[in-house]
């Protein structure tokens, strides 16, 4: 079942700044796919016209949800209210490239009950929720701080651990590995592994190639005119050098090795 | 491509720049003035680093809420509630000795929730003679009753210097307890406790997502500030400096109006539907009660002391 189908879709911002054109793709309930671009190619602008946060000017956003009534309905602002608006932000999360727009709340345990709150829940579930995702994402010790104790990766991290506790179908990822270390990126992969085995639907909009094989199955590679220059599968994607290299997605990086220099390819 | 003027260590011969900044030359001479020049900060300099300083210090400390002290172990609804009582109570009572004891008990809290004394006392007279002290010095002069003193051909009354006395105690006893409560609370519990009085989440929302703004505005501004001295060589004149200025308050209100969007967007996409909804996680001990029915006595006590009076 196609969780969102977009069809030509065009976006531009006031000024008649133009974000994207003709951007078509479509994603199956279950998937996990990476949108691969260089800064400003309208990677951050797709996610949420996905979000149903702002709307194309051309084209249109399909949503089919899985287990309800609701198959086929335009993402629109009329569509984007009541009961609709309430299932589908239930289901869909957004995580933003800057914490900082996403913690707004006073405190770190107040940011991850935020959204279970909007939702409704029973005041139980919300506290099992919230205590839940500061265990699996290991930021119990942050949960009386404010955000703006925090630095960059601990911020990442409590934006994902408040996405966790909407417990959405789909997870849309902007950038998630900006400004996490090593150890910190590799807990992230492996959480994303799991909530896709647990059947959630991944989309992740980077230019972190690294990361793209354990991921995504599939890529959209968007390109400097805020098209889709190529989608396909991770792997036939990614040994495209051509293609990475006129989107800007890799370099040719020299460095030593046992005293010679050498070139290769190198994506992030 | 590397331009012919971008010059690596291994290239590098006599730089331009090194040449002109060597001590022999003139150039190197003005550099040395310059030196001294910087020694003495710039306005920029010193009202950033006062005006974010301050804040920080003022509204960001958190140096005694983390202590185990009296009031910290308090609930902060119960807390609020509480030491409102004690500040309504201070507004009605009459006698100068009560004011005092009420002061007297503030400080005794204070000490009691770990707060350094000296601290606490300088926190609340730094503005007391500049605020209550002004408004009663009148009052010395002006009030009729029985002249004690005359000052430049104006009597002082005793009435008058009483009502001074009690007008400043009043002030001094009020402000002890709000800094109490400011000192010993996260801002956030406060805001929370606010919902007591049936104030609106929406309206406690906005006023913490205000509170936690002002610090990221306040370390983008040092950002920005601390980019422009690592790349300040010549020193900057007072011109250059508020063209600086000018244009840092445009980007950071572009930045600022940017970022609301996004939070907009942030809330939006987590359900916000215009009606805020928040987690009350705050329990009341048998403590708490003792401290709202302590409150709620000397609250009767200072009325019935009133009435016989």
């Amino acid at each position: 079942m196609k969780i969102f189908e977009a069809k030509e879709v065009g976006y531009s911002y006031p000024g008649n700044i133009k974000a994207l054109h003709g951007v078509s793709l479509a994603v199956d309930a279950g998937e996990k796919i990476a949108i691969l671009g260089a800064n400003g190619c309208g990677k951050s602008t797709f996610l949420k016209i996905l979000n149903g946060l702002i709307f194309p000017n051309t084209g249109e956003v399909n949503v089919s949800f899985p287990r309800s009534a609701w198959e086929c309905v335009k993402l629109s602002e009329e569509s984007l209210k009541g009961v609709f608006n309430r299932l589908f932000r239930s289901r869909v999360a957004l995580l933003f490239q800057n914490p900082d727009a996403q913690l707004f709340s006073a405190s770190v345990r107040d940011e991850i009950a935020f959204g279970p709150l909007q939702l409704d829940l029973p005041q139980d579930e919300i506290i099992q929720r919230v205590e839940d995702a500061l265990m699996l994402l290991r930021i119990e010790h942050l949960q009386e701080r404010s955000p703006y104790e925090l630095s960059i990766g601990e911020k990442r991290k409590v934006a994902i651990a408040s996405l966790l506790t909407v417990n959405p179908d789909v997870l849309l990822l902007d950038e998630p590995t900006a400004g996490l270390d090593p150890r910190s990126t590799r807990e992230l992969i492996d959480l994303l592994i799991e909530a896709n085995g647990a059947g959630k639907t991944i989309i992740t909009a980077t230019h972190d190639l690294h990361i793209v094989p354990e991921i995504a199955d599939r890529c959209y590679v968007f390109n400097e005119e805020k098209m889709i220059a190529s989608e396909g599968k991770t792997e036939a994607i990614l040994s495209d050098m051509a293609l990475l290299k006129e989107c800007n997605l890799i370099h040719i990086h020299s460095h030593k090795h046992n005293e010679a220099w050498h070139s290769h390819p190198h994506g992030h | 491509m590397r331009p012919s003027w971008f010059k690596t260590e291994e290239d590098r011969g006599q730089r331009t720049e090194d040449r002109s900044l060597s001590p022999a030359s003139s150039a190197g001479q003005s550099l040395q003035a310059v030196s001294r020049e910087q020694r003495g900060r710039s306005f920029i300099d010193k009202t950033l680093s006062g005006i974010t300083g301050f804040l920080k210090d003022a509204i960001f400390t958190s140096e005694w809420i983390r202590k185990n002290g009296f009031l910290q172990g308090i609930e902060p609804k119960s807390k609020l509630l509480g030491i409102l009582l004690f500040i309504i109570t201070i507004s009605i009572v009459k006698e100068i000795y009560i004011l005092l004891s009420f002061y007297a008990f503030s400080v005794i809290l204070a000490g009691a929730s770990s707060i350094g004394i000296i601290a606490f006392i300088r926190r609340v007279w730094l503005f007391i003679p500049l605020f209550a002290g002004l408004i009663a010095i009148p009052a010395v002069f002006l009030t009729h009753g029985e002249p004690i003193l005359f000052f430049f051909g104006f009597a002082i009354t005793k009435q008058g210097v009483s009502a001074a006395i009690t007008f400043v105690l009043r002030v001094a006893a009020s402000v002890s307890f709000i800094v109490l409560l400011i000192l010993t609370t996260k801002w956030d519990h406060i805001m929370k406790a606010l919902r007591v009085f049936r104030i609106p989440a929406v309206f406690i929302l906005i006023l913490s997502m205000t509170y936690r703004y002002i610090y990221l505005l306040l370390s983008t501004i040092e950002d920005m500030y601390f980019a422009l001295l690592s790349r300040t060589i010549k020193g900057q004149n007072r011109k250059d400096g508020q063209k600086w200025a000018a244009g840092r308050i445009g980007f950071l209100f572009q930045k600022s109006r940017r970022l609301s969007e996004d939070v907009y967007d942030a809330m939006v996409s987590r359900g916000f539907d215009g009606e805020v909804r928040v987690m009350d996680s705050f329990r009341m001990k048998a403590l708490d009660y003792i401290w709202i029915g302590f409150a709620f006595g000397i609250f009767i006590g200072v009325q019935i002391e009133n009435f016989r009076g």
